[in-house]
């Protein structure tokens, strides 16, 4: 018996260990960090010859059994925040929504291409830089001179605006009190971003998550991670009804190995630091942001290329 | 008498040498044999590509290109050019009349540049069209970009003079051609042809079919997921929410903390 397995929606013959490794590696990112790891999955399996149409929709069935796993073993650690997760997903089902239109409508306009990989680079760079510049300031040891009488941290004005918003409630999980019109908006920004950008959006909700509703870190990728697993079962349906582009071989192999790295991710991710954690992320997305921005620059091989993909 | 004697010889002797020198050709065009080996070819759980061995018996002194075409169909194709100094998708090009897969052998690489030959790049260039964003000036360009496109996935092969050829009985020369068809070919049937040619002509052709089906697990779950996509599409939902759960339990289990 050969490793190799016949994929038969993506028409591709595809080596097994290849897979189980691709999967392993990418849910071991998904269960540290709470993304779906859609970012990395798609682009990889293009390289291996999937056509991009079928790469990016069994990636999505594979994401609903690495979330399942990270988001179960985040729950029996008490991470996850459904209360949150559920405004989230609610804003980014609607934002969503708004996003297909919106480059429905670019595509008439002619430049949806270049939008959408200028919104993938600026993305990637802003969310990175800042992610890493903030995290590695905290990490540094402060001096001693430096901690004197703790006073009270005036408010910025982000702070009070979003004091003000109305029906402020309360969100255990995560320890913070906000108004509901809060999660739904910024749900809706990043529902709209991965709706352009075509993924998951896992790696701009887990920023906007730490950074704009105030979310401790741990808590932020069990959430995230369970806000993941409700878009990615949507996305794995709607692929196989509208575009038949989902391939359950290929997914079965990425998710042997996916659901496999989750839970090895979730364990390794107690042991850092919220700030550790971040700054690995932050990393990762520069490095993703770097690869793209040279694809962009570099001439291209050959200047045709199938269509199908973004 | 030896007037009549000679004529006599003269005619026998023209006798003999047409029908020596048609003879040939002759069991030759009756000879011309094209053998597939295999006959079908399945894509199974395990398919990772295939070999086909192509054999013909043509005319000794004769030249001869095996071709292996797949139906015709539609590429959808995206143009790459520069905008504002970054490499992306500029436009889509369509190419129709045009074969999935075109693998071709010459006995000799001349035949390759016959004029207004019926096999080759260039034909296939003749035989199909190109639409949508491209100027007419820019066509020639963005076929041999299709061309590159599609040899860089083993679809499209060009190989003059890798024939195989050793002599045969009366007068015949049987030749050998292994080709690669790879894991990525589509179902459909397929055609594998010889053309003989002889002076700058094409004397004979035979042409036979090549089926390529799905079969077993990938025929079954192509099926499913193109006349029965909404139970495809759950049925893939409901194997990866297993899959998760039962990793979470099995970790759960083993107690890592």
């Amino acid at each position: 018996m050969s490793l190799n397995l016949y994929l038969p929606i993506a028409g591709q013959s595809v080596n097994i260990i290849l897979l189980l490794g691709l999967g392993g590696m990418v849910g071991f990112l998904s269960g540290l960090f709470g993304v779906g790891g859609g970012f990395l999955l798609t682009p990889l399996l293009m390289m291996v010859g999937i056509p991009p149409t079928v790469a990016a929709a069994s990636d999505s069935n594979q994401i609903v059994a690495a979330s399942t796993s990270g988001t179960y073993a985040h729950y029996r650690l008490g991470n996850v925040d459904f209360r949150m997760g559920l405004l989230l997903l609610v804003g980014g089902v609607l934002g969503g929504t708004l996003g297909v239109q919106l480059i429905k409508v670019l595509r008439r306009l002619g430049d949806a291409d270049f939008v959408i990989k200028i919104t993938y680079v600026l993305m990637l760079g802003t969310v990175g830089s800042y992610m890493f510049v903030e995290s590695l300031q905290n990490l540094r040891p402060r001096a001693p001179s430096k901690t004197k009488e703790p006073t009270v941290k005036k408010p910025s004005l982000y702070g009070r605006l979003i004091q003000a918003l109305p029906w402020q409630m309360s969100f255990g999980k995560s320890g913070i009190s906000a108004s509901p019109l809060l999660p739904l908006f910024l749900g809706a920004l990043v529902g709209i971003l991965a709706a352009i950008m075509g993924v998951g959006g896992g790696f701009i909700m887990v920023p906007v998550m730490v950074y704009m509703l105030r979310m401790p870190m741990h808590v932020v990728v069990g959430t995230s991670l369970f806000q993941i697993l409700f878009t990615c079962i949507n996305v794995t349906i709607m692929q196989a009804i509208y575009n038949f582009t989902v391939d359950v071989v290929l997914a079965v192999m990425l998710l042997l190995g996916s659901t496999i790295g989750a839970q090895i991710g979730t364990r390794i991710g107690r042991r850092l630091k919220g700030d550790q954690l971040k700054i690995l992320l932050a990393s990762l997305v520069l490095l993703v942001m770097i690869q793209m921005l040279v694809g962009l620059i570099k001439t291209p091989h050959i200047l045709l290329g199938y269509k199908g993909g973004h | 008498m030896q007037r009549r004697f000679l004529l006599g010889r003269l005619g026998l002797f023209l006798l003999v040498f047409v029908v020596g020198g048609l003879l040939p050709a002759m069991s030759g065009a009756a000879q011309i044999d094209l053998l597939l080996n295999p006959t079908s070819i399945s894509i199974g759980a395990f398919f990772q590509g295939a070999e086909l061995k192509v054999t013909a018996v043509i005319p000794r002194d004769a030249e001869a290109i095996i071709e292996v075409r797949g139906p015709n169909r539609e590429e959808h194709l995206v143009r790459k050019g520069r905008r504002w100094g970054m490499w992306m998708n500029t436009g889509d090009l369509t190419i129709s009349d045009i074969p999935g897969l075109y693998l071709y052998a010459l006995t000799n690489p001349d035949l390759a540049t016959m004029p207004s030959a019926p096999w080759g790049f260039t034909a296939l260039e003749q035989q199909s069209q190109i639409t949508g964003a491209v100027q007419p000036e820019g066509k020639a360009f963005f076929f041999k970009q299709f061309i590159a496109l599609k040899e860089s996935e083993g679809m499209y092969i060009s190989k003059p003079g890798s024939i195989v050829a050793e002599p045969g009985p009366e007068g015949t020369k049987r030749l050998t051609k292994i080709f690669w068809l790879p894991a990525r070919v589509p179902p459909g049937v397929y055609q594998v042809s010889v053309r003989v040619v002889q002076d700058g002509a094409v004397v004979m052709e035979k042409q036979q079919e090549l089926r390529i089906d799905k079969v077993g697990l990938p025929s079954l779950l192509w099926t499913l997921a193109h006349q029965q996509a909404t139970l495809y599409g759950i049925v893939a939902v409901i194997i990866a929410l297993a899959a998760g759960f039962l990793m979470g339990f099995f970790f759960k289990s083993k107690g890592a903390h």
